[in-house]
């Protein structure tokens, strides 16, 4: 019998130590409002919902959706201008601390819709890319509130004409500026 | 891969190029209304104004 158990005492030291589980996947989202402004159209306010999940400890990817209304552009008279709706994929490094700076980096799809008095006059299906640079501050328990800057480029030359005549062609540069509340927030050993 | 996606969409940016063509009147504001100001108020608006009474 003491034989027995000592056996199973040595088999039961024997075996394999179980790895450390990998931490969770969690899931992570981020809400908040911004300004864009792109030279020689008007500043838009948009609204913008990102989702994502927590690739690791410091990596964060996710798809946003941001809408902006409509705004005029400079040279084709207050009547004339555009909205958009933008679908991006990306991913958030953040490098943790107690206001930990963030790098981002999206591929865009943007859809513009250009309107003039007489209601819309084209839609175009733009693709940009962006860098993005945050600090997310905590906020509470779960959450952390998020100033960004976001440099982004059009992958697509947009030529306005009115009236058939060439007038100019849309800078292909916008700088976003936001404020966003991220759940949960960013903690890392 | 993200420079593969650039690689991409800046070739397809490069071949494409999106039109935005406006109907109607230009009424565009080319930046020359460079008449001097001289302050002088030729109260047409006015005139125009009482004409409807």
């Amino acid at each position: 019998m003491t034989g027995l158990l000592w056996a199973l005492s040595v088999a039961w030291a024997d075996e394999p130590v179980e790895r450390a589980a990998p931490p969770p996947i969690e899931p992570w989202a981020q809400l908040g409002a911004g300004l864009e402004l792109r030279p020689r159209a008007e500043a838009a306010e948009f609204i913008a919902l990102r989702a994502g999940l927590e690739a690791q400890s410091s990596l964060r990817l996710g798809v946003e959706v941001s809408w902006a209304p409509p705004r005029a552009l400079d040279r084709l008279g207050e009547l004339r201008g555009y909205s958009a709706v933008s679908v991006s994929a990306g991913g958030w490094w953040w490098a943790g601390g107690a206001w930990s700076p963030g790098l981002g980096c999206v591929v865009e799809l943007s859809t513009r819709s250009f309107y003039g008095a007489e209601g819309l006059v084209h839609r175009a299906l733009l693709p940009a890319l962006g860098v993005e640079a945050s600090v997310a501050v905590p906020l509470g328990e779960r959450a952390a509130i998020v100033p960004s800057a976001r440099l982004t480029t059009d992958l697509r030359r947009v030529e306005l004409r009115v009236d058939g005549q060439p007038v100019e062609l849309m800078s292909p540069w916008g700088l976003q500026g936001s404020l966003t509340v991220l759940i949960p927030r960013v903690e890392l050993p | 891969m993200i420079l593969l996606v650039w690689l991409i969409f800046s070739f397809v940016g490069c071949e494409l190029k999106v039109i935005v063509d406006y109907p109607g009147e230009t009424g565009l504001d080319t930046g020359s209304d460079t008449e001097a100001d001289t302050g002088a108020d030729t109260g047409a608006a006015t005139a125009a104004a009482d004409d409807n009474f």
